[in-house]
């Protein structure tokens, strides 16, 4: 076989396998979104993908590596979304935080059930997803930490702030609301109203003056 | 009849009174007996293990019972769970309420931190099952969900009258909604466990948390 043909066949086993990965993800996100991420097994995803235990297994390590690969995906979806905002937010620093919260509410609560599952399987994974999940974590945290220093330099909001405890503040309220998203089935709308209320008493203690 | 050492609040009669008892209250105390045993081993297979990982086949071993001995006094592994859940639900609102009532202070923030040191402290102790609790409240049933609330409107009660007292004394203004402070400052209370469970914090480091967390939700309070 000449050197081509070793690089073909390669490239064919690398394409494969880039499609077996892709199989195996559309089905597991089917599948935690429908019946839980507890409930669903390798061997369902598997069976669902149309491919072998083994060749998930040859993809991902276990069944919390192809979770934490799709909430990776949805989660640069949402901060890409965010992003592209941010800039042209306007308003005080409260109205940017509620708008950017009340935008991302939007985006999680169309694939709600698999925003529960993260946050049910977040209170008991294995260390190293947490701690990628607390570096996706940050980056979000970074844009309403950049808000706020915006609210701080414009001088809206006292200088003495602990900046990184009103953001986590911030940021536990706006996920513990996702818990009335689905027990209530508070749409987005709803949810928007709500962080609205939460983040005014908060900042009402930010402000200067 | 066999003597097993029985943890209150699952002790329901004295010693003396036992003896005196008719036999059918003696089925019904080995009832109680086999309930607070299965209790005592789902508690520790709960938090070792988490919810979903906890069998009932090894609750039922660690018990020294078998499965069906289990199913005779649970429905199922959620209503086991639920009301050991609950049990540690009244404990804590029974710690806060005393907290409370012991607390000398009339400043607020004061008998809040009094009332949550006291819950950190003596009240959700198990750091791994409040955990595995939180985890499970976010995919059970509906019907589980409401239960769930119930209980919790105790012990945030507990918060709610503090805050109103506030009102009353005039220390919090009366245009602030009490039951969405008493909300947020709940939240942050548990939230707290997830710091104990990844961070390995002691009570009293959840404590300075939430006493800064406080602070911050309260100081818009503070100042109006």
């Amino acid at each position: 076989m000449t050197e081509g043909g070793v690089d073909e066949v390669k490239g064919v086993r690398k394409a494969q396998k880039a499609a077996t990965r892709q199989r195996v993800v559309a089905a597991a996100r089917e599948l935690f979104e429908g019946a839980g991420y507890e409930e669903t097994t390798i061997r369902m995803i598997a069976e669902r993908a149309g491919v072998s235990v083994g060749s998930v297994f040859t993809t991902f390590e276990s069944k919390v590596d192809i979770f934490n690969y799709i909430l990776f995906e949805k989660f640069e979806l949402l901060i890409g979304e965010l992003q592209r905002i941010a800039p042209h937010l306007k308003g005080t620093c409260c109205d940017r935080i509620v708008s950017l919260m009340s935008i991302a509410y939007g985006v999680e609560c169309r694939q709600l059930d698999l925003m529960i599952s993260h946050l049910a399987a977040s209170h008991g994974w294995p260390d190293r997803i947490e701690v990628e999940n607390a570096r996706r974590q940050q980056r979000l945290v970074g844009l309403f930490h950049d808000c706020l220093m915006h609210g701080v330099n414009r001088g809206e909001l006292r200088a003495d702030l602990d900046l990184a405890l009103l953001t986590e503040t911030l940021m536990a309220v706006y996920l513990r609301n996702y818990r009335r998203a689905y027990y209530e089935r508070l749409e987005a709308e709803a949810l928007s109203g709500l962080i609205e209320r939460q983040v005014k008493l908060i900042m009402m203690g930010a402000r200067a003056g | 009849m066999q003597q097993s050492p029985l943890r209150p609040p699952y002790e329901p009669i004295g010693a003396a009174q036992a003896e005196s008892i008719l036999p059918t209250s003696q089925r019904l105390l080995s009832k109680l007996r086999t309930r607070a045993k299965v209790m005592t081993a789902a508690r520790q297979l709960f938090s070792a293990n988490g919810y979903e990982a906890a069998t009932i086949r090894d609750i039922a071993r660690a018990a020294g019972m078998s499965t069906g001995a289990v199913f005779a006094n649970f429905q199922d592994k959620a209503d086991l769970f639920e009301t050991v859940m609950a049990e540690d639900f009244d404990r804590v609102a029974d710690v806060m309420r005393a907290a409370a009532e012991a607390s000398e202070s009339q400043f607020l923030v004061d008998r809040l931190s009094i009332v949550f040191a006291a819950a950190y402290r003596d009240g959700f102790t198990d750091v791994p099952l409040v955990q595995a609790a939180v985890a499970q409240s976010w995919v059970h049933p509906r019907s589980a969900e409401v239960r769930g609330r119930a209980r919790a409107r105790i012990t945030t009660g507990v918060i709610t009258d503090l805050l109103d007292q506030a009102v009353r004394t005039g220390e919090l203004h009366a245009d602030f909604d009490v039951k969405l402070i008493s909300e947020m400052l709940w939240d942050a209370f548990i939230g707290n466990y997830r710091r104990g469970s990844f961070d390995g914090w002691t009570p009293e480091q959840q404590m300075t948390r939430l006493s800064d967390q406080m602070a911050v939700i309260l100081a818009g309070t503070r100042r109006a």
